[in-house]
Formats: C-alpha cells, sequence, structure tokens
C-alpha cells in the first residue's frame, strides 16, 4: 500500500472509529463540571482558613445538629484536590486577607456557624450561593470583606430575604468596622442561603460570613 | 411563587457564561474524549482527562471563553493531563474502577476498531500525537507543527512513518487468522 492509499484507508478508518465512539461516550455532563469546581473551591477556602476558622460548614443540604464546630465535606478524592490546586495557582486564596478577614468575624459564641469565601469563588457558575446551616432559630448574620470596594449579600431564609453590605478593607480592624449585620430567622430545615454578586472585582476580594445565635 | 425554605434560589441570574459552557461542553466533549482515546488507547481514562480539562476551563471560563480558539486551550490540558503527574496519581484510583467497570456490561468495540486503537499504541508518542491531531481532530500539518512547536517538514515525517507503521500493523492484523475459517 503507498502512502496515499494509506492516507485514505486511514482516514476512513479513523473517521469510523470517530463515529462508533460518540456514540458510545457518556459524558459525564457540564453540571459534574460546575459540582467538581465548586467542590474544589470550598475545599480550597476552607483548607487556607486552617485552624483559624472555628467553624465551617459549606454544601448544600448539610444540616447542623451540635454546637460543634461543623465538619468540612470533603467528598472529592485527595488526589485531584492536591494536584488541582497546584495546576491552579488562581483558585488559591490570599492567606493574609482570609485572616484578616475572619479574624474580623470576632469570636463566635457556641452555636455559630461560619465560611470563608474567597476569590474567585465568589462567582461561581451557576449558582453563586452558599449556604450556611444551623440550628433553627434568630441569628443574626455577619458579614465581613477584605480587599477594595463594598459586597452586598442577599441572605435567604425560608421566604425571609435581606441584604447586607460590607464595606471592603485590608486590616483587621477596618474590615471589623466595615462588617454588617442582619437579623436571620431560621426555620426548619435550618439554611440560609447567602448570594453574592458576581462583578469583575469579586475576584480580588475574600468575604467571611458567620451566623451567630441572638 | 414562594421558594421552600430548602431550595436555593438565585437572587442574581447566572452569568451568561454559564449558559455558553453549558453549549461548549455538550459540543466539544465527545469529539475531544474521542482524540484522547486514540491517544491512550482507554476510553474511561480520555473520558476522564477531558472531563478534567472541562473543569478547568470552568474554573477560569470567563478567562477561556474570550479565547480565539477555547477547544485548543481544553484539549491541550486534556493531553498535558494525559501525559502529567496527575495522570499517574489517578492510576490505582482508575484501576478500581476499572474493576467495577468491567464487571458492568458495556458490550466492547469492533475488532476492526479495537486493532486501529491497538496500532496507534504501537507508534511512539510524537507519531501518534501527529496521528490522532491529523486524523481524529482534523488538524492540517501547519497547525499541529505550531501545536508542539516544530517544522512543519517533521511533522509530515511523523504522519508519514506513522502511517507506514500503521499499515503494517494493521495488514498483519488483516492476514492473521481471526479464528473464522476462511471460504
Amino acid at each position: 500500500m503507498n502512502d496515499l492509499s494509506t492516507d485514505q484507508t486511514l482516514r476512513t478508518a479513523f473517521a469510523e472509529l470517530r463515529a462508533a465512539e460518540r456514540s458510545r461516550i457518556r459524558p459525564p455532563g457540564a453540571d459534574a463540571a460546575h459540582r467538581t469546581v465548586r467542590r474544589r473551591r470550598r475545599l480550597a477556602a476552607a483548607s487556607a482558613t486552617g485552624g483559624l476558622t472555628a467553624l465551617v460548614a459549606i454544601g448544600a443540604g448539610y444540616l447542623a445538629t451540635t454546637g460543634e464546630p461543623a465538619p468540612v465535606r470533603a467528598t472529592t478524592d485527595p488526589a485531584s484536590v492536591t494536584t488541582e490546586a497546584s495546576a491552579a495557582p488562581g483558585a488559591r486564596l490570599p492567606q493574609e486577607l482570609t485572616n484578616i478577614t475572619v479574624n474580623a468575624l470576632g469570636k463566635l459564641p457556641p452555636g455559630s456557624r461560619s465560611l470563608v469565601i474567597a476569590g474567585d469563588s465568589v462567582s461561581p457558575a451557576p449558582r453563586p450561593s452558599i449556604e450556611l446551616a444551623a440550628k433553627p432559630g434568630r441569628f443574626v448574620l455577619r458579614l465581613a470583606c477584605g480587599g477594595d470596594g463594598t459586597v452586598t449579600a442577599t441572605v435567604r431564609t425560608g421566604s425571609q430575604v435581606t441584604t447586607a453590605t460590607a464595606r471592603c478593607a485590608t486590616t483587621t480592624d477596618a474590615v471589623a468596622a466595615g462588617a454588617a449585620e442582619t437579623p436571620v430567622v431560621i426555620a426548619d430545615p435550618g439554611t440560609a442561603v447567602i448570594n453574592l454578586p458576581s462583578t469583575p472585582a469579586a475576584g480580588s476580594r475574600v468575604v467571611s460570613a458567620a451566623l451567630i445565635p441572638r | 411563587m414562594q421558594p421552600a425554605a430548602d431550595v436555593i434560589d438565585l437572587a442574581v441570574p447566572p452569568p451568561p457564561e454559564t449558559a455558553s459552557f453549558e453549549r461548549f461542553y455538550a459540543a466539544h466533549f465527545q469529539d475531544l474524549t474521542v482524540q484522547l482515546y486514540g491517544y491512550l488507547g482507554d476510553r474511561q481514562e480520555a473520558q476522564d482527562v477531558v472531563q478534567e480539562a472541562f473543569c478547568r476551563a470552568l474554573a477560569r471560563w470567563s478567562k477561556v471563553a474570550r479565547y480565539d480558539d477555547p477547544v485548543a486551550w481544553v484539549r491541550r490540558v486534556a493531553w498535558n493531563l494525559a501525559t502529567s503527574r496527575w495522570r499517574r496519581a489517578r492510576t490505582a484510583l482508575m484501576f478500581l474502577r476499572r474493576q467495577r467497570a468491567d464487571s458492568v456490561h458495556v458490550a466492547g468495540p469492533e475488532p476492526d476498531r479495537v486493532a486501529l486503537v491497538a496500532a496507534l499504541a504501537t507508534l511512539p508518542p510524537a507519531q501518534r500525537r501527529a496521528i490522532v491531531l491529523h486524523y481524529l481532530a482534523d488538524m492540517p500539518v501547519a497547525e499541529i507543527a505550531d501545536r508542539e512547536r516544530t517544522a512543519p517538514g517533521t511533522v509530515k515525517s511523523w504522519l508519514y512513518r506513522g502511517r507506514a507503521a500503521l499499515a503494517a500493523h494493521l495488514d498483519a492484523g488483516i492476514t492473521e487468522p481471526k479464528g473464522t475459517p476462511h471460504e
């Protein structure tokens, strides 16, 4: 067989391979990609805050049942998390700003729930929302922002919707001074959904939120 | 309508790029997986690296979406992953999964396609990449050369040698008895 006829033969063979294989492949789906990215961002945020965040509860459906610190959901295999972190430096947190923002929330009493939202995870697709779970009851939602500008969070608890606007800053005292608070009532099943707007500046901010029992 | 207390209800609409990612994913996932399958010889592994590449694209989608050719970006990431530490680190995990997958049913590809993929696996990596990019990704020689950072003549040489090797393997496969008596 000369090169030209081999070329034609291979074109046919590869076209058949492509057609046959396409029908055999079942994509995990774009939703699975979204879930993976969200999970990695949450884990990156949680691991970056380390021991500083006393109570971190991230994830839809997580319902706190005790006053103890909430565990971080770790459903992603560690290998992929580690390599993703090393392969995507953009996903890493500015540690200093994270520490400042967490410290600015102040000492949290037992029963509080808090989380840190960092970097461009403020604008994840398709759901730029985070759930904070806590026992049903009356709480104050405290919002702190490290970086520039202001950030307005929309908080939904059941049918109640409130907003809180925090002024961002780069020192602990200034972030604490700019922190916003809003009362929220959590009813059974006890979840507050916090939405943060997607803006170009969001990627450079670190936002912390805490549900503090009243 | 009042949302249920435990339902996530977005106060802000999803950014427009979200929809474009969905379309992008749907349009290209299978083609890219076939290309990686041709290179790796393992469909599940190909699917894993392509999914991972799409995840990485999604993580920086606002930037990737503005590239002239986002598919090329995802393809490059997938190919890099296919030969990277990430892939090696997942070997054990995939082995375990394959054990499960093997117990479940899917009909195997036809013998001709198995032979083609097996023949591809015998080629040196550069020739295999060139063949796959040319015949499965429909990339012209110049584009492959640009991607591989080499001269077009080198790519032509890879393709020529790759074709010759494939032809030899496939011819050998055809002339070998396959267990079915010839009439």
